[in-house]
């Protein structure tokens, strides 16, 4: 992959998967080095990209299988908290250059931020095997025949994960509607 | 508003930040970097010339009274480690108080100290709880007497450091705190950032020589040092331009463990090996399966399947949304799933499709869902029981 493919590759990829690689991690600095360590390592196995066939989904594979490899790795003391920390200045990062066309747009955008860092919290508390279908089928936006592959496990697994990771964050989701 | 989880997950989840483009800068960078690394592979660029002599003259390094620095143990201490402070008050921990400076900051070396479950606050990961660490406490502040940036502001993090332990001999780039299971708890106390940096204990490679390095960036950066590989020396590489202190960590050598480090270097690329190996694929083993249903007529599932379920669907914005529960697997598992209608017809097609969708697979039968498009624009979603059918021929239709 010469300069300008790797340049086509984030810059069609990026947005995604950087935000698939911030969901996984506890911190920015983790977050930023897992979205660049995919790309190199996309590049390293270069032959092997099928540009054809849904690359968004091989820079995924890539990225979760070295999520996995270094989570251990990254254990940083009070990882909750850090985890807690960086979700709030995600959700705070998210949406600031947009324009505010609310009746009260101030109430409404902090309302907006407060229900975004509740849901957030709620899906990264979930066990890693219901957290990586949501975030691969939210954040980055793959079907279940996709994740399917990519996991390589049954899509009937990918579906039955996805059902008990929404059966077990509907009580918790509807009371964050409820409240703010 | 209605309570809409799909759609909540949705908006929630979906991707509103572009990554900064100076990482992107540094991905691109690194690409190259690694490229030309890749041409000159047994090139070899003699480092002797640039001894740690050099050092004195770009930066300056002075062993100061550190009075003005928290000890090691308050810095524990802040951190509400007990375990630690006492460990950095015992026998074994080394206090330093080295400082060198470079681009504007003030860093010091306060003191390391290194053993068994030493913290109060262990890391575990899956090979367990690491419990033999080096625990290694810096100060950094700005030359000019600005004060650091506390944790709490916005700034923090702004100028970022990596602090490494390295090891003389041992590529830099493949053992650093990262590689090394590390981590660091960090805080600003009046103006001074300090950090607790902690790693699987480098004790054990004493006998090497040992290094601690501090360089601008997230990262460990592998251009702002050099390794000779002759005498396994780790020095600055003077021509880099940011910041990249470096101190020799001074653990005695008798404190060395060859036979621990040679067990240590091998497990630890064990691991990795082992972790990157690509996820055992539940799949593979029911490929042969898959091919011959994939083949299968409305006729072949009548004759050879149980029909478990059957479902009329109504499409929405191009998906069909189901749901369904299989009692005989797990004691009733339960199935969701919003499906992208052009995945599994072509536009304009009727009848059965031949997309299947792989329920679960049992070593003796499967689960399989198929879709029909009925002339009205539903779709007749039907779940089936195969049996072990992998040698079986098609029915003729």
């Amino acid at each position: 992959m010469d300069r300008a493919q790797l340049e086509q590759c984030i810059e069609d990829y990026g947005k995604d998967i950087y935000a698939f690689c911030s969901r996984m991690a506890v911190n920015r600095q983790e977050a930023e080095e897992l979205y660049q360590d995919t790309f190199l390592k996309a590049v390293e196995l270069d032959s092997k990209i099928d540009y054809e066939n849904n690359p968004k989904s091989y820079l995924a594979s890539i990225a979760m299988r070295l999520w996995k490899n270094r989570k251990r790795k990254y254990a940083w003391r009070q990882r909750i908290a850090a985890m807690k920390q960086f979700i709030d200045e995600e959700a705070l990062k998210d949406g600031d250059d947009e324009t505010d066309v609310q009746e009260n747009p101030v109430e409404e955008s902090w309302l907006e931020k407060e229900r975004k860092i509740q849901v957030r919290e709620a899906v990264a508390a979930l066990d890693e095997k219901y957290r990586i279908p949501v975030y691969l089928y939210y954040t980055m936006q793959l079907s279940v025949p996709e994740i399917a592959r990519l996991m390589k496990i049954p899509e009937g697994t990918v579906k039955n994960r996805l059902y008990h990771a929404r059966s077990m964050l509907r009580p918790k989701l509807e009371v964050v509607w409820n409240e703010f | 508003m209605n309570f809409d989880m799909d759609q909540i997950l949705q908006q929630t989840l979906s991707p509103e930040q572009e990554p900064d483009w100076r990482l992107n800068q540094k991905i691109l960078q690194k690409a190259e970097e690694a490229e030309r690394m890749k041409k000159q592979n047994h090139k070899r660029i003699p480092a002797a010339a640039l001894v740690a002599a050099a050092t004195l003259m770009f930066g300056s390094i002075g062993v100061f009274a550190a009075w003005k620095y928290m000890t090691p143990d308050e810095v524990a201490q802040d951190m509400n480690d007990e375990g630690l402070a006492a460990a950095f008050e015992g026998e074994d921990a080394i206090s330093i108080n080295e400082t060198q400076e470079y681009g504007g900051y003030r860093i010091t070396l306060l003191g390391i100290v290194s053993g068994k479950n030493l913290s109060q606050y262990m890391m575990q990961d899956d090979a367990g709880i690491r419990e033999d660490r080096s625990y290694i406490v810096t100060a950094i502040e700005n030359v000019d007497g600005t004060p650091r940036p506390a944790v709490s502001d916005e700034a923090y993090g702004e100028d970022p450091f990596c602090v490494s332990p390295l090891i003389g001999g041992l590529n830099p780039l493949e053992y650093n705190v990262i590689t090394m299971n590390g981590g660091y708890s960090e805080d600003v106390i009046d103006g001074i950032q300090y950090r607790i940096v902690e790693c699987d204990n480098v004790e054990i490679f004493a006998d090497r020589g040992l290094y601690l390095s501090v360089n601008d960036g997230t990262f460990f950066e592998n251009s702002a040092y050099q390794m000779d590989p002759a005498t396994g020396v780790i020095t600055r590489n003077e021509a880099y331009t940011g910041v990249n202190a470096l101190f020799r960590l001074p653990i005695d050598a008798s404190k060395a463990d060859p036979a621990a480090a040679e067990a240590y270097i091998r497990d630890l690329w064990a691991e990795d090996e082992a972790d990157t190996q690509a996820p055992l694929d539940e799949t593979a083993p029911y490929a042969a399966r898959e091919a011959a249903i994939n083949s299968w007529t409305e006729e072949d599932f009548a004759a050879k399947a149980e029909l478990l379920e059957s479902q009329v669907l109504t499409p929405a914005d191009g998906y069909i949304s189901y749901r369904y529960s299989i009692a005989s697997i797990d004691g009733g598992a339960e199935y969701e799933s919003m499906t992208l209608e052009s995945l599994i017809f072509e536009e304009g097609q009727t009848g059965l499709s031949d997309y299947r969708s792989y329920v679960e697979h049992e070593p003796d039968c499967s689960y399989v869902e198929t879709y029909t498009r009925n002339e009205d624009g539903t779709v007749t979603l039907q779940i089936w029981k195969c049996p072990d059918v992998q040698s079986e021929p098609a029915l003729q239709s």
